[in-house]
């Protein structure tokens, strides 16, 4: 299977879906700094036998060498078999910490103790993993740009058991976070839903007129929902009101005072929060995406999530 | 949030200072008194609950190193060497206890916690300390386990993966000791190894055998060729004492060189194990040519000595000839020297000896009455002679009359040079006993014996022993049988099943001895050339080194990387004998199709196999997604191994 193929720790991993199996063949291992001071201690204890004369202490001097060679299998050993999947990552605000959550499945029916989850230069810190059980490595990556953003190169290792050796895997995993537009930080009150012709031109101010039928997202009211057609055995349906007068707001793209895109999208992102703060039904218009009138956390979520990745 | 436990009640703690202290333990018997105290000191503190780490305690850790030093100094007037080295290294080690708060800390901990169990080696190489060094090394190894894990684990599971690493390190370390190539010969530098057995000196003063008699030490393990060879009969020569001061019998000098000697009877092959000692002496049934033993030497007296005044533990083949006949013509200046008596001492035996001197001109009548006199007169052997004055051949001869070896063969001796024959004393070995269990003789110190040598004309150097034809019992059967009743417990003899295991524990000692402590150059060789001539160089040596630990170290990939790599989860390996049983009778399962939606169809298409199908399904789901109890995981054994569907037909 994987035949000679070198899996070189220098080159680049292929981005992988997940979860991924450790085999032995895609495991480093190399002497730590204590490692290097063990192979002194060694040469110590070997020079001293034959300095001395002592017999047992040949045995002793082999019987480290052999604690030395066994503990680069343990560690090995430490990592072979685990199943890593990664968990999805909660989008966060631009400036805030990403936490990447990392499931390490042990299936083993012996413990893994030291497990490090590492990245550029954050590490998890050492975790234990029982026997047949599954843990989280977590690596909380600052976000300060806001858009997708997929983690580079990961590092498993683990140094488990003498810190003789470290052995670790390099993986590259298909795994990201959205990241949304830092809020603007000073509140704006929001735009007046007035001259546009395009969209609400028909609209009679003050009456709620039934438009459509869509169908139903979690935080819809139920005053909404169609409970005829519940009751006929059809999937929920939420009904869409047209000039929904009372509070409903448009968050357009145009309304913004700011002038550049990153301060747009930020003012955006404040409005978004404070319209759903409110409780009011707000839509999102930018210049390629319309987000119809709405409310509740999934409709807030969207919209962060075209603002994050308008381009 | 809890305060942090410090002390003996975190468990971090314990787990470095305990794998520590079980490694310093054996140097406290070694160490100055004040470094073992300083070190216990120190690790009582680091156990005690008042115990903070921080910053505060490096300066008094830099005063204490620096106290360290100096007083090493002060009490070795150097650093180097052994036993300053190993203060040192005691001092530093219990101090950097106080430092330990990183992983690298403790790390650099154990590795001196290691380096200490070698330094013991220097001074003890025996079974005991072997089991001491196998379980420290497990402590020290789990000690490092158990800080290389996140938490500090549960005291058993470390305790496990360092045996485990150890155990499994054994065969790797047998075969190295049994391969690595040894250096023949002693090494340049090679220090000597104080030792606690003085065994024979080269004098003889009143009193100095009765110490050795009373000591059980080893003097020597001797392995006859022949296995119906017995050593009672044997004097095994040491020390020739000519010169006489009147108290104090000593040693000519050191003359080298074989006197003149002829065999005068059969010849006898063994091997000596000779424990070691602070003095020279090579011990030898009678006549030896030479003793395999790097730069030993004979002197006129028939002495074999080492090279050098002490010796670690000695091994040598030799053939010799317990009776012989030595120097028929006695040079001048030796005839002088061994009939010199001091003047104005023992002049009642002078008298009798110059009796019996006018009496008969023929020497071997004068050695035959002074026997007879020891016979016939009321001697008795006892090891708590009567004290003795300043003549004191006098006294023993006319008054006290109670002695051992030293007192009669003084006595004889002294009376032979009175009537004009030369004579001296020999001091050695005579006796032994047999280890049942291993088949080889055991020479004691307590077997130290001291006889005597005339010059007969004719017959060159007779030996006689006095003390026979007293207690003729303590030649033939051992000093147990010579004393009276009253006072063998002074021996501290062992009876019945103690002396059984005692020889069996001396049968381990002996066998450990020879075969690790005493693998050298030389057994090496011969090991390797019993099992293939070609191995024997050091070429075949390095190449069956290698290829053996090629084949270990294969061996320990496969057992401790297989399970991970190959085989996978138990519980995937008995679900993909499920799927290959389906496939065989035609069923296969999709790439792209679950578990569950395999089932459904399976069950489908064959009715008759829908319950075990589902039953599978379920406990493997269960397993795989749900986190499985041991239980489950033989329920679904048991399912599969079942599970055998058979075509339709």
């Amino acid at each position: 299977m994987a035949g000679l193929r070198l899996n070189l720790p220098w080159r680049r991993p292929a981005t992988e879906a997940g979860p991924i199996n450790l085999a032995a063949g895609r495991l480093y291992v190399l002497p730590t700094r204590m490692g290097l001071v063990f192979g002194l201690l060694l040469l110590a204890l070997l020079m001293v036998s034959v300095n001395y004369g002592i017999s047992l202490g040949y045995l002793f001097t082999f019987l480290m060498a052999g604690i030395g060679i066994v503990s680069l299998f343990h560690s090995q050993r430490n990592l072979v078999g685990l199943a890593l999947r990664p968990l999805a990552t909660a989008p966060v605000f631009a400036g805030e910490q990403a936490r990447f959550r990392l499931a390490v499945e042990n299936r083993a029916g012996r413990a893994r103790p030291g497990l490090c989850l590492e990245h550029a230069e954050l590490s998890s810190g050492l975790a234990d993993l029982d026997a047949r059980s599954t843990a989280s490595l977590d690596l909380d990556v600052g976000q300060p740009v806001r858009g997708w953003h997929r983690l580079d190169r990961l590092t498993l290792s683990s140094t488990w058991p003498l810190g003789l050796f470290r052995c670790w895997a390099v993986f590259k995993l298909d795994w990201g976070v959205l990241v949304y537009p830092k809020p603007a930080a000073n509140p704006l009150p929001f735009p007046e839903p007035a001259g546009d012709g395009r969209a609400l031109s028909w609209r009679r101010p003050g009456e709620d007129e039934f438009a459509a039928l869509r169908e139903y997202r979690p935080g819809d009211s139920p005053r909404r929902i169609a409970w005829k057609s519940v009751a006929r055995g059809l999937p929920p349906l939420t009904k869409q009101f047209a000039g929904a007068g009372a509070g409903e707001t448009w968050l357009r793209w145009q309304d913004c005072p700011e002038s550049d895109v990153e301060g747009r999208l930020s003012r955006l992102a404040r409005w978004a929060l404070d319209a759903s703060a409110q409780d009011r039904p707000w839509g999102l218009e930018l210049a390629n995406f319309r987000l119809p009138p709405g409310r509740g956390e999934r409709h807030l979520q969207e919209a962060l999530a075209a603002l994050a990745r308008h381009a | 949030m809890p305060e942090r436990t410090s002390g003996w009640r975190d468990p971090g703690t314990l787990w470095l200072v305990l794998p520590v202290a079980l490694a310093l333990a054996p140097h406290m018997l070694f160490v100055p008194g004040w470094v073992g105290l300083a070190a216990a000191m120190t690790l009582a503190w680091r156990l005690s609950p008042a115990w903070r780490p921080g910053g505060a305690q490096r300066l008094l850790r830099v005063t204490l190193a620096g106290a360290g030093v100096a007083a090493t100094y002060l009490q070795f007037h150097t650093l180097a060497g052994p036993e300053a080295g190993i203060a040192l290294l005691v001092m530093m080690a219990a101090l950097k206890l106080l430092e330990t708060d990183s992983r690298r800390d403790h790390a650099v901990m154990v590795l001196a916690g290691y380096f200490l169990v070698m330094a013991t080696l220097i001074h003890h190489q025996d079974m005991v300390t072997t089991a001491w060094l196998l379980t420290t090394t497990a402590a020290l190894t789990a000690s490092l386990a158990a800080s290389q894990a996140g938490r500090v684990p549960a005291a058993a599971a470390a305790l496990r993966t360092g045996t485990l690493i150890v155990v499994q390190a054994l065969p790797l370390a047998i075969l190295l000791f049994l391969l690595f190539p040894r250096l023949a010969g002693p090494m340049a530098g090679l220090v000597q190894v104080e030792s606690a057995r003085t065994g024979l000196t080269d004098s003889m003063a009143p009193g100095s055998v009765s110490q050795l008699i009373q000591s059980d030490a080893v003097a020597f393990r001797v392995d006859f060729a022949d296995p119906a060879a017995d050593a009672r009969g044997l004097y095994w020569r040491g020390p020739v004492l000519s010169d006489f001061d009147g108290r104090t019998w000593r040693r000519a000098g050191n003359h080298a060189g074989m006197p003149e000697a002829e065999p005068a009877g059969p010849a006898l092959d063994y091997t000596i194990t000779l424990e070691a000692g602070d003095q020279p002496w090579l011990p030898v049934a009678g006549l030896a040519r030479e003793v395999p033993v790097e730069g030993a030497w004979s002197t006129t007296y028939l002495e074999w000595l080492t090279p050098r005044q002490g010796h670690d533990r000695l091994r040598y083949a030799v053939h010799s000839w317990p009776a012989f006949q030595m120097e028929t013509e006695l040079p001048n200046w030796q005839r002088a020297r061994t009939l010199a008596l001091p003047e104005g001492y023992n002049p009642e035996s002078r008298a009798l000896a110059r009796r019996w001197a006018d009496e008969s001109a023929d020497p071997r009548a004068i050695v035959a009455r002074a026997l007879a006199y020891f016979r016939q007169e009321p001697f008795h052997y006892t090891l708590a002679p009567p004290p003795l004055g300043d003549d004191a051949v006098d006294d023993f001869l006319f008054q006290t009359r109670r002695g051992f070896c030293e007192h009669y063969a003084n006595a004889f001796t002294v009376l032979m040079r009175a009537a004009g024959i030369p004579a001296r004393v020999v001091t050695g070995y005579q006796g032994g006993e047999r280890n049942a269990v291993g088949g080889y003789w055991v020479v004691r110190d307590r077997d130290a014996h001291a006889w005597a040598e005339v010059w007969l004309p004719g017959a060159g150097w007779v030996q006689v022993d006095p003390t026979a034809a007293v207690a003729p019992e303590r030649v033939e059967r051992g000093l147990a049988d010579a004393l009276p009743a009253g006072e063998r417990p002074l021996l501290n003899l062992p009876t019945g099943w103690l002396k059984t295991l005692r020889q069996t524990w001396d049968y381990l000692s002996n066998g450990w001895n020879q075969w690790v402590l005493g693998y050298d150059f030389e057994r090496q060789q011969r090991l390797l050339s019993a099992l293939s001539p070609s191995l024997a160089t050091l070429h075949g040596t390095l190449l069956a080194m290698l290829a053996g630990a090629g084949l270990i170290l294969a061996g320990l990939a496969f057992a401790l990387l297989r399970d991970g790599a190959g085989r996978g989860d138990e519980v995937d390996r008995l679900y993909g004998r499920f799927l290959a049983r389906l496939a065989r009778i035609g069923l296969t399962r999709g790439a792209a199709e679950g578990p569950a939606d395999f089932a459904r169809r399976a069950a489908r298409d064959r009715a008759d196999l829908a319950p075990a199908v589902a039953a599978i399904t379920e406990l493997y789901v269960g397993l795989r997604y749900g986190g499985g109890a041991p239980r489950r995981v033989a329920e679904l054994r048991r399912a599969v191994r079942g599970f055998r569907p058979a075509r339709r037909h």
